[in-house]
């Protein structure tokens, strides 16, 4: 059927003509080369930037620009010597790293990256034919976000592992503190990614790109933006940066769950933190910033059966991604140069007491959004702005300061009844017994 | 809890300091402040001793880092890292006579040395061999601060690292000996201080004397001492 071999592995990337060739490519080319490359540079761009942030040139001795860093820490890492404690459970000591790896990498098996190639299918609620961008996904779910939660839960996994097998007191604190912390964020970061769902009406996450390529972007209404700003927190504490990054707080407990760690181990944690880093932006990306497609203007009409408008169409659909998903990296950097850590008992409330709630809240105004915007007219957002758009945009938007603003007084209130500094001190000596009353009257 | 302004205001400060970097001062190019080789090279840096001195005021806005071994800070005259001993140049005479004050004040006793011996065996006013070891000096300065013959100072040297730490780290007299021309080029002010300028007339006036005496009779005073070169 196909004989120029460029077409063949293009139409398997996006079709599955040979069925075990995009696999192998995925694989090779995807997870095994140019994502590791990936997070390797975005280690130097994060010290780069970093740097800048504190009036610093960064890395610059090695390669123009410090550009070969990466290379350097990697040979580094690699020739060190790789210690396992006596005492530790040797096993699980070596599998938690990859562990956490694993996850980071499956979670990106899901993403739809670019456009991919405009097919027919048959629309399973209305039996009507559709065009359907494959999206350029590694694999495509029908219950793609379902899998996604699933395996990025495996993250929590490893780090526990990693804590208790080292059989050291740091790290078992820190993998203590790291599970509290990701079992706390996992449930805003999950509840802030059904209004995606319910505006798109399917699991699949190429399913939610689709959605947002006709329909316009999520984020582009008042709980989508909200929805989209509680997901950004929760990643950020579900990848244990600053300010969430108690897990591994160096200042307290030396290096938390990887305290033990040496040489490639280490930087395997350290592959997976930053991978996992590039897996939540995706995700946002994907779920609230339409993918790789452009705002106002939809690429799908210049797709055609032609080799040349599919690779130009998707070489700038994986541009626009990957610009996207720069922008949410760095504004994590840009988090990280901000903010201290925060206080445990904080970092608690803050989950439970605020971004639980409101999360919830969000998508009981998403369903109103749904219903007023979304199911009448058939558009999320900017495909069509009118009277009805600016009424629904203004009555959430309300909704959502109301919202916001009732959980701050509660929490006002809560702070008030439990903070120990409002409550008056009293003795902590029974003033009955003897001895407290004769010092009492001294 | 507030509404997060403040987190707000302080991203917009932190991304202000971001941003000023790459639009203000040195980061708004590519170029080296002193020029030189750009960051952009491969090969090409400046040959060892030629490197840019850059000076930063308080004004210094943006990036402010000095890429020490590409470029350097000035050293400023009263800075001091190790002691050195001066020969004059126009006789190649060390000022040092070998008194031993500077090994007495010495606080970490790191310097030590023999008295020249003339063919008579009597003792001559300067050092045979001098040493101090550098891994004990602490940098204070006593020496220079208390030699009567301004013969030891600090010079201003601190790349002094090497290979090997038992054998090159005591400076013999070899290693320690400076010209004074070396020293008037460092310590600009010092040289021509009224004090060091007494204080070298007054030890010229010693050695014309000394010499008038030696034209007059060769056979009554003591051996002259041999030029180090």
């Amino acid at each position: 059927m196909v004989t120029d071999p460029v077409l063949a592995l293009w139409a398997s990337l996006t079709l599955e003509p040979i069925p075990w060739l995009p696999w192998i490519a995925w694989l090779l080319i995807g997870f095994a080369a140019a994502f590791p490359g990936i997070v390797a540079y975005m280690v130097w761009a994060e010290r780069k930037i970093a740097a800048r942030f504190q009036d610093r040139i960064g890395p610059n001795r090695v390669g123009p620009l410090g550009l070969l860093q990466p290379i350097a820490d990697a040979i580094k890492l690699i020739t060190k010597e790789d210690v396992v404690p006596q005492a530790a459970d040797r096993i699980v000591h070596v599998l938690a790293p990859v562990l956490l790896l694993i996850s980071a990498l499956l979670t990106l098996a899901v993403i739809p990256f670019g456009y991919g190639r405009l097919v027919d299918r048959t629309d399973p609620a209305t039996d009507a034919v559709i065009g359907w961008l494959t999206g350029l996904a590694p694999v495509e779910l029908p219950s793609g976000l379902l899998y996604l939660i699933a395996v990025s839960s495996l993250a929590s996994l490893g780090v526990f592992l990693a804590g208790w097998s080292s059989r050291n007191k740091y790290a078992l604190l820190g993998a203590m503190r790291s599970v509290a912390q990701l079992v706390s964020y996992e449930v805003p970061q999950v509840l802030s990614t059904i209004p995606a769902v319910l505006f798109a009406g399917t699991l699949s996450l190429v399913g939610i790109f689709n959605a947002q390529d006709q329909l316009g972007w999520f984020i582009a209404s008042p709980p989508g933006l909200v929805a989209f700003t509680i997901l950004m927190i929760a990643s950020i504490a579900e990848v244990n940066r600053a300010p969430f990054d108690l897990p591994e707080a160096e200042s307290e407990i030396i290096a938390g769950y990887h305290t033990e760690y040496s040489s490639m181990r280490f930087g395997l944690f350290f592959l997976a933190e930053y991978m996992s880093m590039l897996a939540v932006s995706c995700l946002a990306t994907t779920l609230y910033l339409g993918g790789g497609s452009l705002p106002f203007f939809s690429l799908r009409g210049l797709l055609s059966d032609t080799l040349a408008s599919q690779l130009l169409v998707n070489a700038l659909a994986v541009g626009v991604f990957a610009a996207k998903v720069f922008f949410l990296i760095f504004v994590m950097f840009w988090v990280r140069a901000t903010l201290p850590r925060m206080r445990v008992d904080r970092l608690m409330s803050f989950a439970w007491k605020f971004l639980v709630p409101l999360s919830i809240v969000n998508l009981v105004i998403a369903a109103v959004w749904f219903e007023i915007v979304v199911r009448p007219t058939n558009h999320a957002t900017w495909g069509l702005i009118d009277l009805t758009w600016w009424g629904a945009v203004v009555l959430t938007g309300l909704l959502e300061i109301l919202a916001i603003w009732i959980l701050n007084a509660l929490l006002r209130l809560d702070r008030a009844a439990t903070d120990p500094r409002l409550i008056p001190p009293r003795l902590l000596v029974p003033t009955s017994a003897p001895w407290a009353q004769t010092t009492l009257r001294a | 809890m507030g509404l997060g302004t403040g987190i707000l205001t302080g991203h917009l400060v932190t991304l202000r300091r971001f941003l000023r970097t790459f639009l203000v001062g040195q980061g708004r190019t590519l170029k080296r402040r002193g020029g030189g080789h750009q960051p952009l090279d491969f090969f090409r840096k400046p040959a060892p001793g030629t490197e840019p001195v850059i000076d930063q005021g308080p004004t210094t806005e943006g990036l402010f880092t000095v890429e020490y071994p590409d470029e350097r800070l000035p050293t400023r005259e009263r800075f001091r890292v190790l002691p050195v001993l001066i020969y004059d140049d126009e006789d190649g005479y060390v000022r040092c006579t070998s008194c031993n004050i500077c090994a007495k004040v010495c606080p970490p006793q790191c310097i030590w040395m023999t008295h020249a011996q003339g063919p008579d065996g009597n003792p001559v006013p300067m050092p045979e061999d001098f040493f101090i070891d550098m891994d004990v000096c602490m940098n204070c300065g006593f020496c220079a601060e208390y030699c009567p013959f301004d013969a030891i100072k600090m010079d201003q040297n601190f790349e002094q690292s090497n290979y090997e730490r038992h054998q090159t780290h005591i400076y013999s007299l070899q290693d320690l000996l400076v010209s004074s021309t070396y020293y008037a080029q460092t310590h600009p002010e010092a040289w021509a201080s009224a004090d060091e300028v007494a204080e070298r007339n007054k030890v010229k006036k010693k050695k014309d004397q000394r010499l008038q005496k030696a034209l007059a009779g060769p056979a009554s005073g003591r051996p002259a001492p041999a030029a180090v070169s």
